[in-house]
């Protein structure tokens, strides 16, 4: 029966995609393929690779897998570059995880994985091209492993796949580009090529903020005080947690002094570049920065920040541990992941500690909610991981078709909470169908292994779709309640991590924007700490012109021109 | 190379010194075979890259199809407002360094040359040369708690009349944090050549000298100094011929914006540059422009020394 | 034995106490790193500053969760094989080098010792260099770890300098005799080094006993030929709290997480400390008449 519906499901894309190939051109397929796999949707007429022609699919988010299995008949090897050195735990290779194991049956393909050491990532990715030895498949997290002149490049190069040109070999990838409205932006880019498969999240309305306002709870109580929401309010906060509790920094930010946007977000500003209605501003060069900078002044002063804040090691988020264990803070922003008791286990000495998320202030009650959201690595429903193919790969369509597996639900669900067989030992089943892993299993292993190489052994570490909901339902409640806080603002002035220069305007941003940095971290510092007068701040800011920044903006600008024109 | 300056030389013909030579030395020249060969391919066959320096370097090119830009990337370092500053902190922190941290290891070597107790010497030398392998981490993770607000280093400088707050955010005393850390750890490791050195002194010219009626501190005159001197200037020019050598590993973990000021040298600012775009050809030409600032500290430092007591590298 | 002036007496037990001093200031931070290696985990956590005793109390459970790694005794193993084939390769050409440079009235002699240095001098950097290696074949084998970068021109110019002050009327008179300059290397010159051979030998074991970059980078299929080094880096960067993508973190495996850090420090410098006495047995006066001058 399953296979009925699949076969009418292939059917009915191949007729779309004819239908779509019909309307303009119809090339031929590029490469021929060299492979032995039965699948029958091979021959189909493929489709520009224009983001207008994306075939259609009746299918959300891979509810219904399309591949069909074995992917080949041979067993064959890929090789995967998996730059997860720090996942493994004490796994001594990826093969010995549960899930991969069971998907190397259900595909007949074996995967040799390829870990570079650990904090060397983003070199051993440059090196792959300086071999001119790419492996089959290769999970790069852009921001951090990119080739060097960018996507266009790498595939113009002739070193990574055009997937745009093999959709169909892709259906369940297809599927997912077709549920959400908002991913030919970031998949596509700037040409209109495909650069790889980009992973996404699995219901993303469970809302998921990596970090935000967090503020000690147990103090607040103490001087008898709500969670501030306006400025005026955290400065009674502040003061009372500085008067009654005599804490060291009521407000803690790092060695650069500010914060990483959640508190300013307010002004209307972001610490950089950021974005209104698709045109990039630059934090420092706006006049509410200004204003901004004479509070922290201000609160300077009055003691109400960190008052050594220039002698920390931390870079923004989560302060030193010996000030946060110590109660030396009171307010910071904080991973979500530390939120309840993470640190008390940690060694906090204070047996009531206790912090809760805060919203992002604003100048008045009144006021709309600020539109700030630190999102690097998960934007929207996409994540910044790209699985990228080795064009010259000699099992091309193989390979696509492997990832393409991950995009589908059983393979997905599999790969975020463990195989079908490990049902009610590695996770169960919620009463709507959907799966929760078992908090036990992973922290008070019957095995006995740790909770990372539980993680390794059971699951795949970040899989092209992640399932948000198994990380929320691992969580105390608690922890849940912050992430509500925080995700109801939307990454609106955030500057996707998918816009991209090329590789000129890069070099020529870069020339100036390094020296710009260093001077702008410089002179915040002095500003707060008051040693240069926020009097100077148009001297400041003519400066700042004088170095270039107008240049760095409009680069900037064009690179999100482009993005929205995808 | 000694020359005799009193005799005029009359030089033979090239051809005929050249035969004489290999007459003489060819066993020499067999030996010298296996070096060459190593550092043809491991240091100068990858040397031809520096021309990545002067292009546009792009993989899909590689090093000799890369267009040439001539010297856009030194263009580029020049002209940032910070370049005067980053090589003023390079050199004020190498300078200092050496000042401090040459001199102190041959302090230590010749206090331990005097002990007599075997076992002593034996485990003092050994527990010295231990912070050398402790990672750097953890060493400016110390240091940054000795300079807090607080910390021992901050309290002993405002017992002295500082008022400026904690040490470690301060750009005046970044540099001698710096260099004073590196002296803790590396003294001890440093000292051994010159331990080495002073175990190889012919124990006769001790001898001699007592018989002349030196004390020790006259031996230490006479004998033991001039019995080190070769060691001495030669890892002194060595030292000058890293000048610009100030790497950016220890520099990213303590400096923070309150001390670029001192603290930001070169590879701490070509680090960040790497961040933004990893340009290698910029990484080459800066590289270039430090080695070539070596070279010439390294040239003069050789020259003089040749001048001054005969002693030279080459 | 004879006595010693009251001079000599009065510096003998300052200096004693500055060594002394000197000592507990150089122990310190390796007293830390044992200290904080078996402290409670949590109080580490709380605690800056350095650490005179065990904070709360002792575990060994900061190594017991390294020494689950199964891959540390084989790392442990990779990294003997490195040092000792790596050394004794350096050391060789080291040897020749050096004899080579120290040698006067070599026409081409200037020339050889420029051709050296300048080597300490100009690199061409990661990417050539990476080349070479690649085009070699070396990669993803142990020869990768051993031969590149196993001569060290600083260290040819050290050994120089120590050859030349070797008395010229030694080698002369060996060489009137007919011996061949293998035979007045091994036969004259280096057993009257010993000292400098130790320092050498030395420098070589602890530059290939540290290293863990060559590895990360020619390596990258290879990781059951990780060294030492390289694996610890990694078992401390997987403790290490930086959360690109924030995971659930669980209790168990990080509460050993800020020992971690420490103990990997003691793991790798316990095997120096054992080497050094080995060396300081060979620092021993040579048989050398007249001066010295290079």
């Amino acid at each position: 029966m399953r296979k009925k519906v699949l076969s009418m499901l292939l059917a009915a894309t191949m007729a779309f995609s004819l239908l779509a190939g019909c309307g303009k051109n119809a090339e031929p397929d590029a490469p021929a393929s060299t492979s032995t796999a039965k699948t029958e949707s091979t021959d189909s007429s493929v489709t520009e690779a224009a983001p207008a022609d994306t075939p259609a699919s009746e299918v959300y988010k891979g509810e219904v897998n399309q591949q069909t299995y074995p992917i080949s008949q041979e067993k064959i090897t890929l090789t995967y570059w998996y730059p997860n050195a720090s996942s493994m735990g004490t796994l001594a290779d990826y093969n010995d995880s549960e899930f991969f194991q069971w998907l190397e049956e259900k595909t007949n393909i074996h995967i040799e994985f390829i870990v570079p050491a650990a904090g060397e990532e983003s070199t051993a990715f440059n090196n792959l091209f300086i071999t001119g030895e790419l492996p089959d498949i290769m999970y790069t997290q852009p921001q951090y492993h990119m080739y060097r002149d960018g996507m266009d490049a790498a595939i113009d190069d002739g070193y990574i796949a055009d997937i745009s040109e093999h959709l169909d070999w892709a259906p369940n990838y297809v599927s997912w580009l077709n549920s959400i409205e908002t991913a030919k932006k970031d998949v596509y880019t700037d040409s209109g090529k495909m650069y790889g498969f980009w992973s996404f999240w699995d219901n993303i309305e469970g809302g998921y903020a990596d970090q935000g306002l967090s503020i000690r709870k147990d103090f607040l109580d103490k001087v008898g005080m709500d969670v501030p929401t306006t400025y005026d309010e955290w400065e009674t906060v502040l003061t009372a947690f500085k008067d009654q509790l005599g804490i060291e920094a009521p407000f803690y930010t790092s060695k650069k002094g500010i914060d990483h946007g959640e508190f300013m977000a307010g002004f209307g500003i972001a610490p950089r570049f950021y974005q209104v209605d698709g045109k990039v501003k630059f934090g420092p060069m706006e006049d509410s920065f200004k204003d901004y900078l004479t509070l922290l002044n201000d609160w300077y002063k009055k003691g109400l920040l960190d008052p050594d804040f220039a002698t920390r090691k931390s870079t923004g988020v989560a302060a030193d541990n010996d000030m946060m264990l110590n109660d030396k803070v009171g307010s910071l922003i904080d991973w979500g992941t530390r939120m309840t008791d993470a640190y008390i286990s940690r060694g906090a000495t204070n047996p009531d500690f206790w912090t809760v998320a805060a919203p992002q202030p604003k100048k008045s009650a009144s006021d709309p909610d600020p539109a700030w959201r630190e999102v690097n690595n998960n934007y929207r429903d996409i994540q910044a991981v790209c699985l990228v193919v080795n064009k010259e790969s000699k099992h091309l369509e193989e390979a696509i078709r492997w990832i393409d597996s991950f995009y589908a639900k059983d393979v997905y669900l599999n790969a975020n909470y463990g195989i079908d067989s490990e049902k009610d030992i590695v996770w169960r089943e919620a009463e709507d169908g959907h799966r929760i892993g078992i908090y036990d299993f992973r922290y008070s292993n019957p095995d006995g292994l740790d909770s990372a190489t539980v993680a390794a052994k059971y699951w795949a570490k970040n899989p092209p779709v992640r399932c948000e909901a198994s990380q929320i339902e691992q969580m105390p409640p608690e922890r849940a309640a912050s992430y509500a806080v925080w995700s109801k603002y939307e990454p609106k002035n955030y500057i996707p991590v998918t816009v991209t220069m090329t590789s000129e305007e890069k070099a020529e941003y870069t020339q100036y924007y390094t020296d710009i940095e260093a001077y702008i971290e410089e002179n915040e510092v002095k500003f707060i700490k008051g040693e240069r007068s926020l009097d100077e701040y148009d001297d400041y800011r003519q400066t700042l012109k004088d170095m270039g920044i107008e240049k760095c903006i409009e680069l900037q600008q064009q690179s999100l021109d482009r993005y929205n024109n995808r | 190379m000694k020359s005799n300056k009193l005799l005029p030389v009359i030089k033979k013909p090239f051809n005929e010194r050249l035969r004489i030579d290999f007459k003489k030395h060819w066993q020499m020249y067999l030996i010298a075979l296996p070096v060459i060969l190593y550092f043809l391919i491991f240091n100068y066959a990858p040397m031809l890259g520096i021309v990545m320096a002067f292009e546009k370097y792009q993989i899909k090119k590689g090093i000799f199809g890369s267009a040439f830009i001539g010297f856009a990337h030194f263009k580029r370092l020049f002209t940032s407002p910070f370049f005067w500053r980053l090589v003023k902190n390079t050199l004020l922190i190498s300078f200092y360094g050496l000042l401090f941290s040459f001199p102190l290891p041959i302090i230590f070597a010749l206090c331990l040359n005097e002990v007599r107790n075997k076992a002593f010497k034996k485990t003092v030398q050994t527990i010295s040369y231990l912070p050398y392998f402790i990672s750097v981490v953890v060493v400016v993770s110390i240091l940054f708690d000795f300079g807090k607000a607080n910390g021992l280093i901050t309290n002993i400088a405002s017992f002295f009349g500082w008022d400026g707050g904690a040490v470690i955010s301060s750009a005046k005393w970044f540099r001698s944090l710096y260099i004073g850390s590196n002296l803790w750890q590396h003294l001890g490791y440093n000292s051994i050549i010159f331990i080495s050195a002073l175990a190889a002194i012919d124990p006769t010219l001790y001898e001699a000298a007592k018989i002349d009626g030196a004390n020790r501190w006259q031996q230490t005159l006479h004998v033991t100094l001039p019995g080190i001197a070769p060691t001495i200037v030669v890892l002194l020019i060595l030292r000058l011929g890293q000048i610009m050598g100030v790497g950016y590993e220890k520099i990213i973990l303590m400096y923070g914006p309150s001390t670029y000021e001192t603290g930001d040298v070169i590879a701490s600012y070509v680090y960040r540059v790497g961040i933004l775009d990893a340009d290698y050809g910029y990484s080459t030409a800066v590289n270039l422009f430090n080695s070539i600032v070596n070279l010439i500290v390294l040239c003069t430092a050789n020259f003089i020394s040749r001048k001054v007591n005969d002693t030279s590298i080459w | 034995m004879k006595r010693r002036s009251k001079g000599e007496k009065i510096f003998a037990v300052f200096n004693t106490i500055f060594l002394l001093a000197l000592c507990i200031i150089f122990f310190l931070p390796v007293w830390h790193v044992a200290m904080g290696s078996i402290s409670d985990p949590l109080k580490v956590a709380a605690t800056s500053g350095l650490y005179l005793k065990p904070l709360g109390e002792p575990t060994l459970g900061g190594y017991k969760l390294i020494m689950q790694n199964t891959t540390i005794l084989r790392s442990y193993g990779n990294t003997i094989i490195y040092v000792t084939a790596a050394t004794l390769f350096g050391l060789v050409l080291n040897i020749l080098a050096a004899y080579v440079m120290s040698t006067k009235d070599l026409l081409f002699g200037r020339p050889f010792a420029l051709f050296i240095v300048f080597t300490m001098i100009f690199s061409g950097g990661l990417v050539p260099t990476f080349m070479v290696v690649n085009k070699l074949g070396l990669m993803n084998t142990r020869w990768a770890l051993i031969i590149p970068g196993a001569l060290s021109a600083y260290n040819i110019i050290i050994m120089r300098t120590s050859f030349a002050g070797i008395p010229e009327e030694m080698l002369d008179a060996a060489r009137i005799d007919g011996a061949s300059e293998i035979k007045i290397l091994t036969r004259i010159i280096l057993p009257v080094s010993k000292s400098i051979i130790a320092v050498i030998v030395l420098f070589y074991a602890v530059q290939h006993w540290n290293s863990w970059f060559n590895a990360a980078l020619y390596l990258p299929k290879a990781r059951n030929l990780y060294p030492l080094q390289l694996t610890l880096r990694e078992i401390v960067l997987q403790s290490t709290e930086n959360s690109i993508i924030a995971d659930v973190d669980g209790q168990d495996v990080m509460i050993f997480r800020p020992l971690i850090k420490y103990a990997t420090i003691m793991i790798s410098t316990i095997p120096m400390m054992i080497l050094y006495p080995f060396v300081q047995k060979y620092f021993v006066t040579g048989v050398m008449i007249g001066s010295v001058k290079g």
